[in-house]
């Protein structure tokens, strides 16, 4: 069955306003057709009995059947995981980048997190939110109920690329606040030095938090495709600009840009970390598929 | 450098086009806001200097490009002899005069085209320059000296015909030298204009003209260039190649016999080629030969002269375009007779025993055969040693001394020698061997050329086959009273076997001494000599190493022995005298006697009628001596007193060397090697002399090696570019691919 993401471009949803329209457009067209959680739990979707063992609770003996059958029985229901959700939004001025797909980084990764948030959210899990450049710009903390979700949505809609990225130092100030030990969701370009970085993820992963790093890249970032002489202006310190040849440096470029992503992707395997890498023109769905994939595996 | 398109060189202008482009690139960018920069910062670090520096170069490249495009195109040359161009020069041009530039064919006559070209290159030359014309087969300057009013050459040119003999190549090139040292203009230049056939420039002169180039190079003050403009002609010729006269002297009346070979030089046929016999201007007979190609035909004539003087002879042939070899003119001088004294040492009343009796016979052939209507020449009278004084030695111009013990007349025969008579001495059993060595080799006197030696050989026994003999070599004879034996129909000398000989000692040259130089004029095959003459005073004397009979040899037994004998004496009588037959370009040289007088100048009218008035030089003895060395027309010179007077006067003839007739020319590679060898090019006509000559002076073109150049630079563009810009298409998918998982 077909669903909006089929039909619609990445394009064509952006120009859709409301991030919660779009993310209820996504999730639902993503979800519809889907199975059940194959997880099994105590919620309030009844599955099956099963005999009793010494250490079950005794609220969850099912005490008409002992009646009838003296014996004791443990009703199971669907699994209700109510997951620690924190979504981490880099808003640094490299996420400003807008490349010649028109379509800003910071727009696509908030996007992303809105769909994640609204596909949380729809799960019963509690979902928190921070923003952040240099520092912590806004921080949500965690909420279950559905109201929670425009809290979400708006706190994202007011994030805009702020200064220069000081990734590792905002993660470890974070740390702290995830108090209960959860999913952490970083929506970042990553861009910076690689060790601290991956330091400040192996911090979190020995909190009990499970890593879920969304790399978000533009095309223009990957492939360097620029000809004429151009000045570079940092995005993340405009004083920094400087006039370059792009053909005669995008050699080099793609090696080193080659040796971060391995270098990165090294990091985040060593510490269980799973890094999506998302290009701004691949559908918004991907985020959501990716992360139900390692949800499955875990 | 100079260049033959200079305007073409404003293209160069167009390296202003990649240098601007260059420049409005480096002021022309686009502005980026960029977020990955940590991942550029090394990239432009570490390649700025590299990048930098790829990027002047290729600048430079591609500035260099249009420039290098723009200099080819523009025809550049490089300057070899800066001081060349539009500077005076020293030329000097080496024609060949001889007869065989003569030879038409269908483009006309190669020596006439030469003169036409030597006198537009004298006209081309830059103000200033300095010129001389050599005549190569006159061996002479056109002028006294080399000039800048080359007009003048161009003027004296302009009524020359090649009638020249052949060429001395190396000679003229040595000549060529010595006009060119005092040539002194900034650049020189030598050109040959010749035929170049085999004869004169094939490999027989080659180390001369070598040394003639060598020292002409190192000698002058500049090295001139060298070039060489071959100026062939017909190739078929027929020539009069020689012409034979059986004697040397013709006596009144005395049938003579005449040959003349008429030789085909070509590869044509001549059928039927009518040969004509002249005397004076008159035509005698005539006679036809057919030639196949390369052949060689004889054509006999006889006839006797019923007047004493000077005769003058023609043969001439008739039918092809090369003129100046169809005739051979000769003059011979016929005498009423001449008077030999033979001296018999060992006289004998029976026939054939007296040792003068087979000479008698052999010099009066037909006085002693009884033939009637034929003429002896030759007068013998027979006398004895003891007989042999001035007054009979006057009567006679040669005297032969056979066997004789010794002779109380050896001072009279000396003093007759001294004066020009002529001597043969034959030894024998007779002859007081140290007396003779005394008397007429030895301290008082040198009559003979050499000392009477040992005998050698062995006596015959019983009449049978010679156990030890010799015979004469077999060898090309050169002397003129004997090179008539070459020709074996004349007689064969080496069918004479010898059993007994004097051994001939021939003496060392002492000092310049005329009288000592002797010459062997027959040697036997065993190398011992067997005729010997040498000068002494203003004759000559033979000496033999066997009689005159036939006791130790055969000889007087041979039919050879009447021609030698006859030649011999008839050179002797006439040794004296100036050579009448020359060939042109050698010097005439006329002896006039007291009696004759000749007064202080004499007149030369050569073969064109043109007279020339010759000074007399005058000896010890009052004897007159003409010199006169303008002969280079072919034909017959007169040469006769002031006053037209009949006594001194005298025929000369002069012909063309036959060595010209041949009129075959170097084959493209000797021609070529012969240039290699002098350093010298070659050019075919006006045009490929004019562009030679332009290149020459202005250079040599480079625009292969700029174009090749340019190429270079392309490629090195295309590879600056690819070491800017990354390493190709098929990378940045593999990059893409990479860069997508």
């Amino acid at each position: 069955m077909a669903g909006p993401t089929d039909i619609l471009e990445p394009d064509d949803l952006a120009r859709v306003k409301g991030l919660q329209f779009f993310a209820r457009t996504i999730v639902e067209g993503f979800t519809t057709g889907l199975h059940a959680s194959p997880h099994k739990g105590f919620s309030v979707e009844f599955k099956q009995r099963r005999p009793y063992v010494p250490g079950d609770e005794i609220r969850h003996v099912d005490w008409k059947v002992f009646a009838r059958s003296d014996r004791y029985y443990i009703r199971e229901f669907e699994e209700e995981t109510n997951v620690r959700a924190h979504l981490l939004l880099d808003a640094s001025g490299s996420m400003g980048y807008r490349g010649t797909g028109g379509i800003e980084k910071l727009d696509y990764a908030r996007k992303t997190a809105a769909c994640l948030a609204y596909l949380l959210m729809g799960q019963q899990d509690s979902v928190g939110l921070a923003t952040f450049d240099t520092q912590v710009r806004e921080f949500v903390p965690n909420r279950s109920r559905t109201s929670h979700l425009a809290v979400l949505l708006h706190a994202l809609e007011m994030a805009a690329p702020g200064g220069e990225t000081a990734l590792p130092e905002v993660l470890l100030e974070l740390v702290p606040r995830l108090q209960r030990r959860g999913l952490v969701l970083l929506i970042s370009d990553c861009f910076g030095e690689v060790a601290p970085f991956v330091k400040a993820l192996s911090l979190i992963r020995s909190r009990g938090h499970e890593v879920i790093v969304f790399q978000i890249w533009d095309r223009d970032e990957l492939e360097f495709p620029f000809q004429r002489s151009t000045r570079l202006i940092n995005l993340e310190s405009r004083a920094d600009a400087q006039i370059v040849d792009p053909a005669s440096l995008r050699r080099s470029y793609l090696e080193n840009l080659a040796a971060y992503r391995e270098e990165l992707a090294f990091g985040c395997r060593r510490h269980h970390v799973d890094l999506v890498p998302l290009v701004t023109d691949e559908p918004y769905a991907k985020s959501l598929s990716r992360y139900l994939d390692l949800r499955l595996r875990s | 450098m100079a260049f033959l398109t200079p305007i073409l060189l404003f293209g160069a202008a167009a390296f202003s086009i990649p240098l601007v482009i260059h420049l409005l690139n480096r002021r022309r960018f686009t502005d980026m806001e960029w977020g990955a920069v940590h991942l550029l910062e090394t990239s432009i670090r570490q390649n700025r200097r590299r990048l930098r520096l790829l990027e002047l170069l290729l600048l430079l490249t591609r500035v260099a490009i249009p420039i290098l495009l723009a200099l080819c195109l523009a025809g550049p040359i490089l300057r070899g002899l800066e001081n060349f161009m539009g500077k005076e020069t020293s030329t000097m041009v080496l024609l060949d005069d001889s007869f065989s530039m003569t030879a038409t064919d269908p483009r006309g006559i190669p020596f006439n085209r030469s003169r036409d070209e030597v006198g537009a290159l004298l006209q081309s030359l830059p103000r200033g320059s300095e010129a001389q014309v050599v005549l190569m087969g006159s061996a002479a300057p056109l002028v006294d000296a080399p000039t800048s009013l080359v007009e003048n050459l161009s003027q004296e040119l302009r009524g020359r015909e090649a009638v020249a003999g052949p060429i001395d190549t190396t000679a003229s090139i040595r000549l060529a030298g010595s006009q060119f040292r005092e040539m002194a203009r900034a650049a020189g230049e030598v050109i040959v204009f010749s035929d170049f056939r085999s004869a004169d420039w094939g490999a027989a002169g080659a180390a001369g003209r070598l040394e003639a180039i060598g020292a002409l190079r190192d000698e002058s003050t500049i090295a001139p260039e060298i070039t060489l403009f071959p100026q062939q002609g017909g190739a078929e010729n027929l020539s009069v190649h020689a012409v034979h006269v059986s004697a040397l002297i013709v006596g009144r009346g005395q049938r003579i016999s005449i040959r003349a070979n008429i030789k085909n030089h070509g590869r044509a046929s001549y059928p039927e080629v009518p040969v004509a016999f002249e005397v004076g201007e008159t035509t005698v007979a005539t006679s036809r030969v057919s030639l196949a190609p390369g052949e060689e035909a004889q054509v006999r004539f006889t006839h006797i002269f019923e007047e004493p003087g000077d005769q003058r002879i023609t043969i001439r042939a008739q039918g092809d375009a090369l003129e100046a070899d169809n005739a051979f003119h000769a003059v011979i001088p016929v005498w009423e007779e001449v008077p030999v004294l033979l001296v018999d040492g060992a006289p004998s009343n029976r026939p054939l025993e007296g040792e003068t009796d087979f000479l008698e016979l052999a010099l009066q052939p037909f006085n002693a055969a009884g033939r009637i209507g034929l003429a002896d020449l030759i007068r013998p009278e027979v006398t004895t040693p003891n007989r042999v004084r001035s007054d009979v030695l006057e009567r006679a111009r040669v005297v032969i001394a056979a066997n004789c013990r010794n002779s109380s007349g050896m001072n009279d025969l000396m003093n007759f020698v001294r004066d020009g008579g002529g001597l043969i001495f034959f030894p024998g059993d007779q002859v007081d061997v140290k007396w003779w060595n005394r008397e007429a080799h030895g301290s008082r006197s040198l009559l003979l050329p050499c000392p009477v030696g040992d005998l050698r050989g062995a006596r015959s026994a019983g009449g049978g086959p010679l156990a030890k003999s010799a015979r004469i070599l077999n060898q090309r004879l050169t002397h003129p009273a004997l090179d008539f034996f070459n020709d074996p129909a004349n007689g064969r000398l080496a069918d004479v076997e010898f059993s007994l000989w004097h051994h001939l000692e021939i003496p060392e040259a002492k000092g310049d001494s005329a009288d000592a130089a002797a010459t062997v004029l027959l040697r036997l095959d065993n190398g011992d000599p067997l005729a010997v003459e040498h000068a002494f005073g203003k004759g000559r004397v033979i000496q033999f190493a066997v009689p005159a009979d036939a006791d130790w040899s055969n000889l007087p037994t041979q039919p050879v022995y009447v021609p030698l004998m006859q030649r011999l004496v008839t050179y002797l009588s006439t040794a004296g005298a100036p050579r009448r037959n020359i060939e042109t370009g050698e010097s005439l040289r006329a002896v006039f006697t007291e009696e004759e007088g000749g007064g202080e100048e004499m007149l030369v009218i050569d073969p064109a009628g043109e007279e020339h008035l010759v000074a007399v030089r005058r000896e010890d003895d009052d004897r007159g001596i003409l010199e006169f060395d303008r002969t280079s027309a072919p034909g017959f010179y007169r040469i006769q007193a002031v006053d037209g007077s009949e006594t001194a006067a005298r025929w000369f003839a002069a012909n063309l060397s036959r060595r010209e007739s041949d009129l075959t020319a170097l084959t493209e590679e000797e021609l070529e090697s012969l240039a290699e060898s002098l350093g010298a090019q070659i050019v075919r006509d006006r045009e490929e002399y004019e562009t030679m000559d332009h290149l020459r002076r202005l250079g040599t073109e480079i625009w292969r090696p700029l174009a090749f150049l340019v190429l270079a630079f392309l490629f090195l563009e295309m590879f600056l570019q690819q070491a800017i810009t990354g390493r190709g298409a098929r990378k940045e998918k593999v990059k893409r691919a990479g860069a997508q998982g």
